[in-house]
């Protein structure tokens, strides 16, 4: 457990996560209060990355829900293993001619297999562990009110088995991406932070840890040509992972310093999106890398 | 949450923070009215959590404070600006060595700031209880029939309220009309294990009979593009309060309005009633009529929501009179781009509905060929025409 802001900071940097102080704060209150994390911005910008880090920062157990659409109560909680119950008829007849099979024999732990949400529940570690719902933005709107109804009392009702209640209250992390908008009542129940691109200073350092050894004029070269290019109209704009790729095969391919020549044959690091690789080609790359140059001198 | 009655334990919370902090639990009450006069939509229990919140921090701590009182109250980015200047307003610094107020951009939301954060903290302010509308009494069918195929242009006050009324009838007959979500179905296409094999084990594990399900209806995602200038407001109006009823059958709306520029105004409708979602619309966005520039505001859509907004069943709904005052080209590339991503794309216009019309404007005949219905809008009747075009792609 976190004893205040600072110590939430200290404790995410030595995972290697850089945070802000608005973001440590929301994380520093969602533990006081118990309130899950609601985490939203663009694709890329560390969502994910944030609970990964809280789960080890805690030395817990991530356990992830990752969204789609159709995602329900059987993939998201529990189901009954039916080849193996199936199995268990077929056996109880062999033994002694044919006998009544019992829903006891069948409907027990044994023939559980729990999903992420009843996983979180049933965890009896020693610290609860942190729950990731993954892009809950991809589920359908019931899986919203479902959801809503779990982690208002972290208690499962299984008809065959009775009412499970978590032991300790896991951490939960919900994150967006705001292909839709998700429902006000859930977001009310946690604390919301939204998470922009990080600045120069925050993605430089980042790219140092997440790429050793890389040049420190190449690093600032592509931080500050990262930060220019968000401020462009692209329709996927590069997140940090395309820094963090981006600076992996320059380092790869030994070049320690920008050049229109050097960005051009590795596009691919930067854009996902053959329309955004084109609209960069037609802008001026050079008046664009003198700018980065300018920025990062500043 | 405990059992508690949250008023009680709202109550419980404010007396901690007033016993630790003096005035502090009142101004939170009043910074909580404010926002809410603001049009920030809070419950009690956010509140209650502002409250903890402030409990747990250095509250000498003004940045901190900030966050602690945003992450509890807010439910959406896009309402970050205002409370920012609400909160530079109501909480003034408390001691002249405090540092100053700096704005935070790794939490500032995206867009909106433009959308006038400073009018919303006067109105907040200034606001006084609204007066509540006067109720006519309910029109006869005759006259109901005539409103149905009268033109919207040509409505006075009283068909206004009465078209309303109408619409509201409307949307949940539409919607009831799609086919429900039958989880167990006699005739469904995949096996319902659990409830077979619970059948098997009253008859000593023998699977007399296999169950089935069907698989749920896979909803559309909507997104309306509005044009909005001049004559076309009225129908965008109308049209986007009868979207609005069939949302229930929908997985999501999202709404926007353009004229010269594009604004995504889907947060600002969240609100109860239409008639106050308008005018909180109407207030709020700029350039609510004058001329129309449909390809680069499609330019901006597509850019900047297109990736996230349309899925592959998302149906984009276009209405606007293809009266376009900018780049032809524009409008034809960017109506290729929206085609590539989109499901379908409905486009309506009210000029339709005159018998003689033809696609002559240059913007429309621009866009036509990537248009998979073009539908009238201008009555009652056309507006049913087009909620029963989109439940049959729900359906289908």
């Amino acid at each position: 457990m976190f004893d205040s802001i600072e110590d939430v900071q200290t404790a995410l940097a030595e995972q290697r996560y850089f945070a802000g102080r608005a973001i440590a704060t929301t994380v520093f209150l969602s533990a006081k209060l118990g309130k899950p994390l609601f985490l939203e911005g663009e694709a890329g910008v560390g969502k994910t990355e944030l609970s990964k880090v809280l789960a080890a920062t805690l030395g817990a157990d991530l356990i992830r829900l990752q969204c789609y659409e159709g995602l329900d109560a059987s993939q998201a909680l529990y189901e009954w293993n039916y080849p193996k119950q199936l199995l268990h008829i077929r056996l109880g007849e062999t033994d002694s001619g044919p006998r009544k099979t019992t829903d006891r024999e069948l409907f027990s732990d044994e023939y559980l297999i729990r999903r992420p949400l009843l996983e979180a529940i049933t965890s009896d570690g020693d610290v609860p562990p942190v729950l990731l719902i993954d892009e809950i933005d991809r589920a359908d709107e019931e899986f919203e009110a479902f959801l809503l109804e779990v982690l208002s009392d972290f208690q499962i009702t299984i008809p065959e088995l009775g009412t499970i209640k978590a032991k300790h209250q896991p951490t939960v992390v919900i994150t967006s991406n705001r292909t839709r908008e998700i429902h006000d009542a859930l977001k009310r129940r946690c604390l919301y932070l939204w998470i922009d691109y990080p600045d120069f200073e925050r993605e430089y350092e980042i790219l140092r840890t997440k790429v050793p050894g890389i040049d420190e004029r190449l690093a600032g070269q592509v931080c500050a040509l990262m930060q220019q290019l968000r401020q462009e109209d692209f329709y996927k704009k590069p997140g940090i992972a395309e820094t963090i790729d981006w600076g992996a095969a320059l380092m790869a391919l030994h070049k320690d310093e920008l050049d229109a020549e050097t960005v051009e044959e590795t596009l691919g690091c930067i854009f996902k999106y053959n329309d955004d690789i084109e609209a960069f080609r037609e802008g001026n790359l050079v008046a664009l890398l003198e700018q980065a140059d300018v920025n990062k001198a500043m | 949450m405990s059992l508690e009655a949250e008023p009680r334990v709202l109550d419980r919370v404010l007396a901690e923070l007033e016993a630790r902090h003096g005035s502090l639990s009142a101004n939170l009450v009043q910074f909580a009215a404010l926002l809410k006069a603001a049009e920030v939509d809070l419950t009690t229990g956010q509140i209650i959590a502002a409250g903890q919140a402030l409990g747990e921090i250095d509250i000498a701590q003004r940045g901190d404070a900030r966050q602690a009182l945003a992450s509890s109250m807010l439910t959406q980015a896009e309402d970050r600006a205002v409370f920012d200047a609400l909160f530079d307003r109501f909480w003034r610094p408390l001691a002249p060595d405090e540092e100053p107020p700096r704005p935070e951009p790794e939490t500032l939301g995206p867009g909106e700031q433009k959308l006038g954060a400073s009018e919303a903290v006067e109105i907040a302010y200034a606001r006084s209880a609204p007066a509540p509308p006067s109720e006519t009494p309910p029109q006869s069918y005759s006259a109901e029939h005539a409103l149905v195929q009268k033109d919207f242009a040509n409505y006075q006050d009283d068909d206004v309220r009465a078209a309303r009324r109408y619409l509201r009838r409307l949307a949940p007959k539409l919607a009831t009309a799609t086919v429900r979500r039958r989880r167990p179905a006699r005739a469904g296409r995949e096996l319902d294990l659990r409830r077979s094999l619970r059948r098997a084990s009253m008859t000593g594990g023998e699977v007399l009979r296999l169950l089935r399900k069907r698989r749920k209806i896979r909803r559309l995602n909507l997104v309306l593009l509005c044009d909005v200038s001049g004559s076309m407001d009225v129908y965008s109006r109308f049209l986007t309060q009868f979207v609005y009823g069939l949302q229930s059958e929908l997985r999501g709306v999202s709404t926007f309005v353009f004229s010269t520029r594009l604004f995504d105004v889907t947060p600002m409708l969240r609100a109860r009633s239409f008639e106050a979602a308008f005018d909180r619309v109407g207030r709020r966005v700029e350039g609510w009529s004058g001329g129309t520039r449909i390809g680069g505001c499609l330019a901006d859509f597509n850019r900047t929501y297109g990736r996230a907004r349309i899925g592959p069943r998302t149906v984009v709904i276009v209405i606007s009179d293809g009266w376009d005052r900018g780049d032809i080209d524009v409008l034809r590339r960017e109506m290729r781009m929206l085609k590539r991503r989109a499901f379908r794309i409905l486009w309506l216009n009210p000029l339709l509905g005159a018998k003689d019309y033809r696609p002559a404007a240059q913007g429309m005949a621009a866009a036509l060929p990537w248009i998979d219905s073009f539908l009238p809008v201008h009555n009652l009747a056309s507006l049913s025409r087009v909620g029963r075009e989109l439940m049959s792609l729900a359906r289908g």
